[in-house]
């Protein structure tokens, strides 16, 4: 029998509703009961606001949005639910991608028109399947806000997150004009520091300063930062009526009359449950360390069931994290975006190639690949290979070309075998693959996986001064490797189950009075087996706001 | 060219701020982010700090240079990034301020987010006129002026690379509030022990 933290005593503070969590999906469950005419407070363990969202690309994957339509790029609502279907891959609940579908138009306008949020439809970016897979577009489906001036937070400017992981004060239009992730030297740094000294926010720290903004600044919403909620408060019934945090040291009880939002997201920076859920044998994230799988501690302690989705296909990058290198008090692992560029390839132990490096919907599932009758994965981990063409063009992580590469990360010598030898890499392997690579990169063509065959790819990290912008052989000395560990990015395939109005549901059935879950707090059963780019946030939105609503009345 | 300058004054002697700070084993375990730091021989150190930007923490190697070192008046110093492209320079300089110290205008709060990596490598150099021979701090007792004394700092950190002008402007804004922490850190040391000696409360600090 679940236990029942008491919910009597006293309470420091009552409200109608309390959003636990401040990335997109509280902030958006917050608004939109604000806007119903409830009395909202807002609960956040980190000592800055935004959550994941505000560490990420701030991509919200809307299609056929308003904003493609005043642009006049042609798309449909039946064209974006086959492609849902396509990612889903059969794993999703009907259900919840309708009711998906048909709110998300209806909430990310909403947040346009009456919170205020800029939007712009990014150009030149296809979907990630584009054109190969039913429903893809070329362009347009990708909102993201216009650039953010942090000074409209007021008392909140300094504490609200920043990432590490995009560059400061661009937007999607400026990274490609000016060439890209992997022209990073060729960037126009005198406009990123004015964007700097005028607190110019764009990407993740850039949406979510417009929702914080409708939040906290237009509506006073009050929010309590470094106040980490450690058990939910239930009635002798089961209801969710409030809950109890830490703040500052003691207890903070807060009495939420209509119900609770858990919008924390997932497990990340939680060992057991990466082990456990995820089935990898080691596991890093790129988020920010507050994501310890609270949402499911807290739901299942009063009952609530798990669900899942499968963990293939969702969103594991490979990186690294660079000695001593720290973000947010945790390690800072980085997303290994060198694997699209020229110049560079993955191979696994056996010094052979397996995949479309570039396009990490076909690594991942492949790294995952099962030798079941050596009970072994025979291609993890992956070691990433570039040549001096790469390192004379391209960064690594933040260092630039020219710039000391720690001796701790990466490995170099002048012999493709002597590398192989350092790295633990089957020598006569490594030189066989890039002997063939390179007879068919010279040419922009890689026959084995690919590369080079979907726009996306090409558009993230590709060079566009090459015929194939992801493709170019390594052959000149010396050799580095990189030995890559996994990097999640906060989508993970198990969390609380959910109803088509965002309330928790029970062990039993039946849905828990006063408990909705949003955003990846939630179980993925909308998307199903499939993630591209913006669909966490656009669920993060789309779910806060019908739980936002729901639970102020609707 | 992000730069910073502020002063401040304590009650402590002229003397006694000099004892303290000339040696650098004193104060470097109090570095925010230190790891380690070696000699080089008379004016040359290598620093190894924890920088953190309030984005982005880094291990940094740093070489510093005294170039001028006037025994109880002024240190002056270079600085070099080793695994970073960064370079710098700085002073510090020290003066008998009065027997109950001046009053200097409260530093204005400023936003700082980024700022963490700077007050380090700030604080670095405010120590780093630690850097030259040792003294005898009898002999350096016997010149002290009897009151109180005005501390002075200068800071200029440049960014090199492609990347020079974003790098600089995430400086340029952090390195105002370096003052106030660095203030409160080495007067609440000096003026600890002056208490300790019954010699009084410290007399504030100040940035500017």
């Amino acid at each position: 029998m679940a236990r029942k933290p008491a919910a009597g005593g006293s309470f420091d503070l009552e409200v109608d509703v309390v959003a636990v969590g401040s990335g997109l999906g509280g902030i958006s469950a917050a608004i939109a009961a604000r806007d119903r005419g409830a009395e909202v407070a807002i609960l956040e363990k980190a000592g800055k606001l935004g959550g994941v969202s505000a560490y990420g690309g701030g991509e919200v994957f809307v299609p056929n949005n308003h904003k493609m339509r005043e642009a006049g790029i042609a798309d449909s609502d039946a064209a974006g639910r086959r492609y849902f279907e396509f990612l889903s891959a059969g794993f999703h609940s009907p259900a919840h991608l309708d009711r998906l579908l048909a709110t998300m138009h209806e909430a990310v306008e909403y947040m346009g028109k009456e919170a205020g949020v800029r939007w712009l439809s990014v150009r030149q970016l296809p979907d990630y399947y584009y054109p190969h897979a039913p429903g893809s577009a070329a362009e347009g489906r990708y909102l993201s806000a216009e650039l953010f001036p942090g000074a409209e937070l007021g008392a909140w400017q300094g504490k609200t997150l920043l990432t590490p992981h995009v560059p400061p004060g661009v937007l999607h239009e400026d990274l490609y004009r000016m060439g890209g992730l992997a022209k990073v030297t060729e960037w126009d740094y005198e406009l990123i520091a004015r964007r700097i000294e005028q607190d110019l926010r764009g990407f993740g720290p850039g949406l979510m300063g417009w929702f914080l903004k409708a939040a906290l600044v237009d509506r006073k919403i009050p929010a309590f930062a470094g106040s980490p909620v450690r058990e939910l408060l239930v009635d002798d019934e089961g209801a969710v009526v409030g809950v109890c945090a830490s703040r500052e040291g003691t207890d903070f009880r807060v009495r939420a009359r209509r119900g609770v939002v858990l919008a924390v997201g997932g497990y990340d920076w939680n060992p057991e449950m990466a082990r456990y859920f995820e089935s990898v044998p080691d596991w890093n994230s790129a988020c920010p360390p507050t994501l310890q799988g609270d949402a499911i501690v807290l739901g299942t302690e009063v009952g609530a069931a798990l669900a899942a989705v499968p963990s293939t296909n969702l969103a594991m990058f490979f990186g690294y994290n660079i000695p001593g290198e720290e973000s947010e008090g945790a390690p800072l692992f980085r997303s290994s975006w060198e694997c699209g560029c020229p110049h560079a390839i993955w191979v696994n132990r056996a010094g052979r190639r397996f995949c479309d490096e570039s396009f990490y919907k076909d690594y991942q599932p492949r790294l995952r690949e099962w030798d079941g009758r050596r009970q072994t994965r025979d291609n993890w981990p992956p070691f990433l290979i570039f040549d001096q063409n790469y390192r004379e063009r391209y960064p690594l992580g933040s260092f630039l070309p020219g710039q000391e590469l720690p001796p701790e990360l990466v490995v170099v010598a002048d012999r493709p075998r002597d590398l192989a030898a350092q790295l633990g890499i089957d020598p006569e392997g490594l030189e066989a693959t890039l002997e063939r690579f390179n007879q068919h990169a010279a040419r922009g063509e890689d026959p084995d996986f690919g590369r080079g065959a979907y726009p996306w790819c090409a558009r993230l990290t590709g060079d566009f001064s090459y015929p194939n912008p992801n493709l170019a052989p390594l052959d000149k000395p010396p050799y580095y490797g990189v030995r890559l560990v996994p990097v999640s990015v906060g989508i993970n395939s198990h969390g609380l189950k959910t109803d088509t109005r965002a309330r928790v549901v029970h062990v039993r059935g039946h849905p828990i009075r006063g408990l909705c879950a949003v955003g990846n707090s939630a179980a993925l059963l909308d998307l199903g087996g499939g993630y591209q780019s913006g669909t966490s946030n656009m669920r993060a939105i789309t779910w806060g706001y019908i739980a936002g609503r729901h639970l102020a009345g609707d | 060219m992000p730069e910073t300058e502020f002063s401040t004054t304590t009650r402590a002697p002229v003397a006694a701020v000099w004892s303290f700070v000339q040696d650098m084993d004193n104060w470097a375990p109090f570095l925010t982010g230190y790891q380690s730091h070696e000699r080089r021989g008379e004016r040359e150190s290598l620093w190894t700090i924890r920088g953190d930007t309030g984005v982005l923490a880094r291990v940094v190697r740093f070489e510093v240079q005294v170039t001028e070192w006037s025994e109880l008046r002024r240190v002056a110093f270079t600085l070099r990034g080793i695994n970073e492209p960064m370079q710098g320079e700085g002073s510090f300089s020290l003066e008998a301020a009065g027997a109950g110290g001046e009053e200097d205008p409260a530093p204005a709060p400023r936003p700082g987010a980024l700022s963490r990596f700077f007050e380090a490598l700030a604080r670095l150099a405010l120590r780093l006129f630690g850097g030259g021979t040792r003294r005898d701090p009898k002999a350096a007792a016997a010149g002290a002026a009897a009151g109180g004394s005005r501390m002075g700092f200068r800071l200029r950190v440049e960014a090199g690379g492609p990347m020079a002008p974003m790098v600089n402007a995430m400086i340029k804004p952090a390195l105002g509030p370096v003052a106030e922490d660095l203030a409160s850190k080495i007067l609440a040391h000096l003026e600890g022990g002056l208490r300790e000696g019954g010699a009084g409360a410290p007399s504030g600090s100040g940035a500017r």
